[in-house]
């Protein structure tokens, strides 16, 4: 379980969020749409990882 | 997982695709990490939620804390040239199952990944075989 909204669904758009990358920052829409596929991973945070 | 997708960052971008991590930790701390632990910095894409923004739209917080501490769901997304989610995990344990972590190869139509073990899952080994 989850709080928050809703986790988008399988077919819906990814929410927006902007990513810097070596060329600039750009809308996950357009780095999505220079790609056959984006993945996106989350993590929790390093400090409950140490190795 | 850090090492894991590291080695296979190359498969991916081979595949046509590409990688972006997301976590509540700072750039800083992202850079930090890989230094101490690799020498040199993970080469794929990283976001910082340290505002637990991304989290909160993708329905990502947890409403007890982990065991091993943390509010932050592992999770994986794959979404198409439009933006659109094709697939997503809720948690993803492809950190420490090899079948979930070889799927994500599969989704993008690449060769398999090289998968390693988490140290969790080493020590646990190391214990079977000792």
């Amino acid at each position: 379980m989850t709080d928050g909204p809703k986790a988008p669904r399988v077919g819906e758009n990814a929410p927006e969020f902007l990513i810097e990358t070596s060329a600039g920052r750009f809308p996950l829409h357009q780095l999505a749409a220079r790609h056959e596929k984006l993945i996106l991973t989350t993590q929790d945070s390093y400090r409950y990882h140490p190795n | 997982m850090a090492a894991s997708l590291k080695q296979d960052y190359a498969k991916i971008l081979k595949a046509g695709a590409d990688l972006v991590m997301i976590s509540p930790d700072s750039l800083e701390e992202h850079r930090k990490y890989a230094l101490t632990l690799f020498r040199e910095e993970l080469p794929y894409l990283y976001v910082s939620d340290s505002s637990l923004d991304i989290a909160q739209r993708y329905g990502l917080i947890r409403t007890e804390e982990h065991p091993h501490g943390g509010f932050y769901y592992r999770s994986l997304w794959i979404l198409n040239p439009d933006a659109r989610v094709i697939y997503k995990s809720i948690p993803w344990e492809g950190n420490s199952n090899v079948e979930e972590y070889q799927k994500l190869f599969k989704l993008i139509d690449s060769e398999p990944g090289e998968w390693r073990a988490t140290c969790g899952v080493r020590e646990s080994q190391k214990l079977q075989t000792s």
